[in-house]
């Protein structure tokens, strides 16, 4: 008897949302689970939950001063505007974590 | 007739008939982990003595081909409780089992383009419930939300059924889910029509008319559907004359003859069941070509079973000419019957045995030696299956002519 393997495909590229990565500074020194709660909270309240579903917000990573969120294509301008209203500081919005992580170390 | 269904997961009747006038709701499906087959067959019972459309659906909720052995053909469905990705590749996999329950969970994508693709090729639906989602808190939703984005870009692109319920647990949970579901399905993208199929239309075609034999106009309108061309439709009802005759026959005569395909029960044919496997039984006749390599009658039988006619589809699986050659070539005698009659019937005309042999190694003995032999094979077998038909019958069919 197979066994079932538990791995996905991987969804074609042409059903894969288009992402695009912010990167902001942190004001204050804030732990990874404070700025997730803090962002994702902030998501809820102005889009619900469907939006946010398809916002689909997400903390990739979030050190040294920097964070850098990844939302849909669709959301990239709502998302700044949310960034501002917390209190982050926009830096620059890329397509790749490769070339957000080139802006931070330039 | 479209009807709206409901899906829950207790098996209270009474309150289930009670609720179901004030929430407009005309077919119970009742779902359940059953711990043995006496539970299930208790519960239907009660059912027996109620004059509500109820359905049982008996859940499995981890991998168990044992359960999922004892439980087949003793509940209308069986259903994967889903969420996880080896629950939703196990469901879709087996024959056996008719539905994916909540195959999405709010931690991480459960589905890909496999699953779908299976699910609409086997035609095991996803149900969705909304006591499952209701359950959650806003952030809990959100990301139940975002698999379930992702899960209906997968349906939209395969094409797979998707069904909406309550999932009522209790009396409390019992809502109308075509209410309930409407606002957040159209929020998500779903087109319109696609959700009103979710709730009636595809929804009954599913649960409610696919146990059912079709009827005479509906076997009709799907020859229609699938362009069958109108010399096959003629040869269809003539076929279906004869073995609808041949089955009289075999009913008047009162003898026992079920007992030896059906663990003694004893009971008469049925005749629905018969026309309409006649009447569909060269379905993919003209979509299949003079060559060997391509069966049409497996062709006609998988389509049937893409549209839940699961009985008819196996009847007309065992039709082909040659089926007659294997071990055990037929599965019930209504399947006897319409082989056998089919064998009487060359174009429109009902013929002899002989003739019909004639017909067919006319048409088709050119194709290959293979075919040839084979049809000289099968011939003697016809005649000694038209023997034992006749000793059912209680008349010589090999010298009836006219079957009207």
């Amino acid at each position: 008897m197979n066994k079932l393997k538990s791995k996905l495909n991987p969804l074609p590229k042409s059903m894969r949302e288009r992402k695009r990565y912010l990167l902001f500074k942190l004001k204050n020194s804030i732990s990874r689970k404070e700025l997730t709660n803090k962002l994702y909270n902030a998501f809820l309240n102005e889009f619900d939950s469907i939006g946010f579903a398809k916002a689909d917000p997400r903390i990739i990573f979030s050190e040294n001063g920097f964070g850098l969120l990844r939302v849909n294509f669709a959301f990239v301008d709502k998302a700044k505007k949310l960034l501002k209203k917390n209190g982050f500081e926009l830096i620059s919005v890329h397509g790749t974590i490769k070339s957000s992580k080139k802006k931070l170390i330039n | 007739m479209n009807s709206l269904l409901d899906l829950v997961f207790f098996s209270d009747l009474q309150l289930l008939q009670k609720n179901a006038k004030k929430l407009g709701i005309d077919t119970y499906l009742i779902a359940k982990k059953f711990s043995s087959v006496q539970e299930i067959e208790e519960l239907r019972k009660k059912i027996k003595k109620t004059d509500f459309d109820f359905r049982l659906i008996a859940v499995l909720d981890s991998i168990d081909f044992k359960e999922l052995n004892k439980l087949n053909n003793k509940v209308d469905f069986i259903a994967v409780q889903g969420g996880s990705v080896e629950l939703n590749k196990f469901a879709v996999q087996r024959k056996e089992i008719n539905l994916l329950l909540n195959p999405v969970n709010r931690f991480q994508p459960s589905l890909d383009t496999a699953i779908a693709r299976e699910s609409f090729e086997r035609n095991a639906p996803f149900v969705f419930t909304w006591s499952e989602f209701n359950s959650l808190n806003k952030l809990q939703k959100a990301f139940y939300l975002k698999n379930f984005l992702q899960a209906k870009k997968l349906i939209q692109k395969f094409h797979v059924n998707a069904f909406f319920f309550s999932g009522a647990r209790n009396e409390k949970e019992l809502i109308n889910p075509k209410k309930e579901w409407k606002k957040t399905v159209m929020d998500l993208g779903f087109e319109k029509d696609f959700f009103e199929n979710s709730f009636e239309g595809k929804a009954t075609e599913f649960f409610v008319s696919r146990k059912s034999i079709p009827s005479f106009a509906e076997c009709m309108n799907l020859l229609d559907y699938f362009k069958v061309p109108k010399n096959i439709i003629e040869h269809s009802l003539q076929v279906a004359d004869v073995a609808k005759l041949i089955g009289e026959k075999i009913n008047a005569k009162k003898g026992k003859v079920n007992a030896e395909f059906n663990a003694g029960k004893k009971g008469k044919l049925n005749l629905d069941l018969i026309e309409a496997s006649a009447l569909l039984h060269d379905l993919a006749k003209h979509s299949t070509d003079l060559n060997e390599k391509t069966r049409h009658h497996e062709a006609g039988a998988r389509e049937l079973e893409r549209i839940g006619l699961n009985k008819i589809a196996s009847i007309v699986r065992e039709h082909g000419t040659d089926e007659i050659l294997r071990e055990n070539p037929f599965t019930s005698l209504e399947s006897e019957i319409v082989f056998y009659a089919d064998k009487r019937v060359a174009g429109s005309k009902a013929v002899s045995v002989e003739e019909r042999f004639n017909y067919l190694f006319k048409r088709y003995g050119s194709i290959g030696k293979e075919v040839s032999s084979n049809l000289k094979k099968c011939f003697p077998k016809v005649i000694e299956l038209e023997k034992a038909l006749s000793e059912k019958a209680g008349t010589d069919l090999g010298k009836e002519r006219s079957f009207n």
